[in-house]
């Protein structure tokens, strides 16, 4: 199937929803930490080295963030390409050729951002009381790789919810609304008051859209060279399409109330952001 | 000369009548009695909806409203507490009702106060998110939370996993329907053709 509307909607408020957070509420960390050899199963011709963060920063719009981690191995810097070396920004972590020395001590400096962002993959119910979540913690330091793949928190997760074609203008005009969530999972009162706070001024607000193919990062979790050549910046992405702006009509934020957090299985502070989007188009043309 | 005249003595005329009392007497009456019964109509039709009944029914109601598949009930389902009064706090809002009428030289102001979704959205937090509202998530959708946190709750449970999936068995999944929207666009529409209503 080919991309349409929602996939488009998401994946741009995707991107405007982690640019927005970062840069309004600079809810981003630098690190310098060690890295650690680990194997993963589904990347055989590669030598991983984790770092204990995962979801680093990679858009170079968010000013006073390390874009291009600084990695230092037994021999001094490592510059990206040397021994084949990529950055996997999704699992923080750092990919070498087969040939690289597993023993060699890799440490580096990169940031990583206050909340992952994940499009959520189940209900709001589910995602709250199934408490399956790993905590990455923002506050500890911990001696060891962060697992690939497996969500973790502090995390916001964005769900797509109703969508309606209310009619507009003559010619098929029509003004399409819809609903999106963000469950948001913080690990103290700061941290979720902080993001709430954010995304309650973001009301009447318009963001750019980002074409499906536009999503940043490649298979290995590195900027994808061919469509950045120099490096990803939100705002030159969104600002690409000036003629196709989706706008934030209201936004209502809410936490989970006291009580409720008592009888809930995980150990977070939970709130939520409704955003109600609005686009004009021609949906049946 | 003739035609300035016979303007100049229409305009004294139409600027006296708003201070005659049979007139103010009788567009009060009338809008008065127009709004009144729009307003009970209104009320009548919110009072007969499947999700008005369904929920003031309580805890021990069956799901009439067809929201949840026939399983489980609105009120449960939302996470209300057991003596929670949901409808009375909403029906408050709803029966909010004002008219001043500003009475200006041949011209007569109505202003009428009728409930907003705005206001009815403040009057129905959700138990356990007091940030969102019911009648929203009635008509825009509600996640199964409450009646999850409202199971955990009766059995004092932390552990979980078992209870969510009896509850899931039981509870059906929530189908988003229209509710105060529709009747409130009517209301509002009845009260813009006030407007048009002559005094005859």
């Amino acid at each position: 199937m080919k991309p349409v509307y929602q996939h488009e909607l998401l994946n741009s408020f995707y991107l405007w929803f982690d640019n927005y957070l970062m840069k309004k509420g600079q809810a981003y960390k630098t690190f310098t930490t060690d890295f650690y050899y680990y194997s993963d199963e589904r990347i055989q011709d590669k030598v991983v080295f984790g770092s204990p963060y995962k979801q680093w920063v990679y858009d170079k719009g968010i000013t006073g963030a390390t874009i291009n981690p600084t990695v230092s191995g037994d021999d001094g810097a490592i510059a990206e390409g040397t021994s084949g070396m990529t950055f996997d920004f999704d699992n923080g972590r750092l990919l070498f050729d087969s040939d690289f020395n597993t023993g060699t001590s890799i440490s580096g400096q990169y940031t990583v951002k206050d909340f992952n962002i994940y499009v959520a993959n189940q209900n709001e119910e589910g995602l709250i009381t199934e408490g399956k979540y790993k905590t990455n913690s923002r506050y500890t330091r911990s001696l060891t790789y962060v697992a690939p793949y497996e969500q973790a928190t502090p995390a916001a997760f964005l769900a797509l919810g109703n969508t309606i074609n209310n009619p507009l203008a003559l010619g098929g005009e029509d003004n399409t609304v819809t609903d999106i969530t963000a469950v948001i999972f913080a690990e103290n009162l700061y941290q979720l008051d902080g993001a709430l706070s954010v995304f309650a001024d973001s009301t009447r607000i318009s963001f750019g859209n980002v074409a499906f193919t536009g999503s940043p990062l490649g298979e290995y979790g590195d900027i994808k060279d061919a469509a950045y050549p120099t490096g990803y910046d939100y705002n030159n992405s969104a600002a690409s399409s000036d003629s196709e702006k989706y706008y934030i009509n209201n936004v209502n934020v809410s936490k989970i109330s006291d009580s409720a957090d008592k009888v809930l299985p995980i150990d977070l502070f939970v709130g939520f952001v409704d955003f109600e989007i609005y686009k004009y188009r021609f949906p049946r043309s | 000369m003739a035609k300035n005249f016979s303007q100049q003595i229409q305009r004294q005329i139409e600027g006296q009548y708003t201070k005659e009392r049979v007139y103010r007497k009788a567009v009060k009456e009338k809008v008065s009695q127009e709004l009144l019964s729009l307003r009970e109509n209104f009320l009548a039709e919110f009072e007969k909806h499947p999700i008005t009944r369904e929920i003031e029914a309580g805890p021990s109601a069956s799901n009439s409203s067809g929201t949840l598949s026939g399983k489980g009930n609105l009120f449960s389902f939302i996470g209300f507490p057991a003596k929670a009064k949901p409808i009375a706090a909403l029906r408050k809002v709803l029966e909010k009702h004002a008219i001043r009428f500003n009475h200006g030289r041949g011209r007569t102001t109505v202003i009428i106060d009728a409930p907003t979704m705005d206001e009815i959205i403040a009057a129905t937090p959700l138990p356990w998110a007091t940030g969102r509202s019911w009648v929203r998530g009635i008509e825009h959708g509600l996640s199964g939370l409450g009646r999850y946190l409202n199971t955990r709750r009766r059995t004092g449970s932390r552990s979980g996993g078992g209870i969510q999936v009896k509850n899931k068995l039981r509870g059906g999944k929530f189908r988003n329907t229209s509710y105060l929207s529709p009747l409130l666009n009517k209301y509002y529409k009845g009260i813009e053709k006030l407007k048009r209503t002559s005094l005859k």
